[in-house]
């Protein structure tokens, strides 16, 4: 094999030495890496799918976010629901919620970035309006 | 006086035949004799007649001419082919020496012929040096100081309008591998055919300069002066065996004998030549010259096969990378929506009916709630119990009701 390398011409020989190099130098570390990110991909799909199961959400079903049918789905889950763009993909999300009902808002609060890709970026305020509460929170995109 | 002078024994095969010669050196130039021919089934007796030549001139060398095909020049010395130096890193080289037992001191290429003829006429602009010897085609493109490339076309059973098209598609084959065309053509044509000259005059450029001499005048004159012989076959197989004194002392006639190859190697018959021409014209429309540029792409396949796996794994890397930022991202998030869920949960089930939220900030980080208290103690002991480094205040308002407040880290 030596031997047929040797009678290769110049150019073929460098070419062959710089396959070489990218393959050693690039390929291989890509390969590698790659299937470390598989490996990693998985973990935490395992991860995110024991919450789905958890909640008795389909995995796979998280939206990105939409502020009108975001709005609807609050007013179906918890109460009246405003949403206020501050720029940079971040909300202000403004709640009305029933004094009674705020198990059906800690039910929302924990399957939130299960539905939709958003995370909460501030405290929440809550403030006493009449016969409900007023919750606030900052949410952002993910 | 005679046996004094030096003399130059030429000999080559073309088809049957041996042709015979030999020439008086002398300062003005060589004086030939008459040329004798010779019957492949009279090789004693042709090779007798060598003897003979030299016996009559101790002072003579016997030069014959590699006709071989598989001949080519190179720019470095192979020491497993038989070679010879033309000029500075420039060697002819072949697979072996195959002069039979015939006596033979200097053995030359047509290449090294060819550059004898024409190096004073080399610059540095290309050039195109054309050899036609025994119907074959020496082709070498060449400047003062390289010879770049070089390859042989055998034209046995073509007309003389072939030849000029072999020579055209010669220029054609390596202007695809160099993208050059030589600035100059200069042709050497052995065989004594007017019609052939006059073709390759009409068929080509007016610009190739056609020069016509006999294979026996062209190793005379290359026999005729120590320093041409450095262009030789014979001189490199020589040293190889320890014998450096070919030009020092005229009896040193190399008699191939120890080499084990028949002249019949040499046999040029028809089956020969069509085999030889067949190949030749793969060789230059598909072979050497295009066989190097073949070569380099095919150097290139095991380049792209890397650059394109690179690419593959360097996206699909990318791709997996944001996925997994992405999901990262969500688990994260999740988490602290249900570690603040839990934090709601326990202040909202800890005031009870103990206490009415008038306003909470909570965090993962830290909780303040404020609101009316109605029973003191089991909100304080409530909140405790979840906080138990918390701050809780009471303060008495002005409608005889109590406001609360807690305030504590996570």
């Amino acid at each position: 094999m030596l031997a047929g390398l040797k009678q290769l011409p110049l150019v073929s020989k460098i070419i062959f030495v710089i396959s070489l190099v990218i393959l050693f130098a690039w390929v291989i570390p890509s390969m590698v890496h790659y299937f470390k990110s598989v490996q990693a991909q998985e973990e935490q799909a395992t991860e995110l799918q024991a919450n789905f199961s958890k909640y008795g959400i389909a995995s796979g079903n998280t939206k990105k976010f939409n502020k009108e049918s975001f709005i609807q789905d609050v007013l179906n889950r918890v109460g009246k629901a405003s949403v206020e763009p501050l720029g940079d993909k971040s909300y202000t999300l403004k709640l009305e919620v029933d004094k009674d009902k705020i198990s059906d808002f800690n039910t929302f609060l924990e399957t939130l970035s299960l539905r939709y890709l958003v995370k909460i970026t501030s405290p929440i305020i809550f403030k006493e309006r009449d016969k409900h509460i007023e919750v606030t929170m900052t949410i952002e995109e993910i | 006086m005679g046996n004094q002078q030096y003399v130059t024994i030429t000999h080559y095969k073309e088809r049957e035949f041996y042709f015979l010669n030999h020439a008086i050196q002398t300062h003005d130039g060589f004086i030939p004799k008459d040329m004798e021919q010779f019957h492949e089934s009279e090789k004693d007796k042709f090779i007798e007649r060598i003897r003979e030549l030299q016996a009559q001139y101790p002072q003579s060398q016997v030069i014959s001419l590699s006709l071989n095909l598989n001949q080519k020049v190179v720019h470095e010395i192979d020491n497993t082919k038989a070679s010879g130096k033309i000029f500075t890193n420039n060697y002819v080289v072949q697979d072996k020496i195959d002069i039979g037992n015939i006596p033979t001191t200097l053995y030359f290429s047509p290449f090294a012929l060819l550059y004898e003829e024409y190096k004073n006429k080399l610059d540095d602009k290309l050039t195109l040096l054309i050899g036609l010897f025994d119907r074959k085609l020496y082709i070498m493109f060449a400047t003062k100081d390289k010879i770049h490339e070089s390859w042989t076309i055998g034209t046995r059973g073509l007309t003389e309008k072939q030849v000029a098209d072999r020579v055209y598609k010669s220029m054609k084959a390596y202007y695809k591998i160099s993208y050059k065309f030589a600035d100059h053509i200069e042709m050497l044509v052995t065989d004594e055919s007017p019609k052939l000259l006059k073709v390759l005059r009409e068929e080509l450029s007016l610009n190739i300069l056609l020069k016509q001499n006999t294979i026996h005048n062209l190793l005379h004159h290359m026999g005729g002066e120590p320093k041409r012989t450095s262009s030789s076959f014979i001189k490199s197989s020589l040293a190889k065996m320890g014998d450096e004194s070919i030009m020092k002392n005229a009896e040193d006639t190399f008699v191939q004998g120890a080499l084990s190859d028949n002249l019949g190697n040499l046999k040029l018959n028809d089956n020969y030549v069509d085999d030889n021409v067949s190949s030749s014209s793969k060789s230059l429309l598909g072979g050497a010259a295009v066989g190097s540029l073949f070569q380099n792409l095919l150097a290139l396949i095991p380049l792209l096969f890397v650059l394109g796996m690179g690419a593959f794994f360097s996206m699909k890397n990318a791709e997996l990378e944001k996925d997994i930022s992405l999901k990262k991202e969500q688990s994260v998030a999740q988490t602290n929506n249900a570690l603040l869920a839990m934090t709601t949960d326990d202040i909202f089930s800890a005031m009870g009916k103990n206490a009415e939220l008038k306003e909470a900030v909570i965090s993962n980080s830290k909780v303040e709630v404020k609101g009316v208290v109605w029973g003191i103690e089991p909100l304080r002991n409530s909140l405790n119990k979840i906080y138990n480094n918390g701050d809780f205040s009471i303060k008495p308002l002005e409608n005889f009701m109590t406001e609360f407040s807690f305030k504590s880290k996570i």
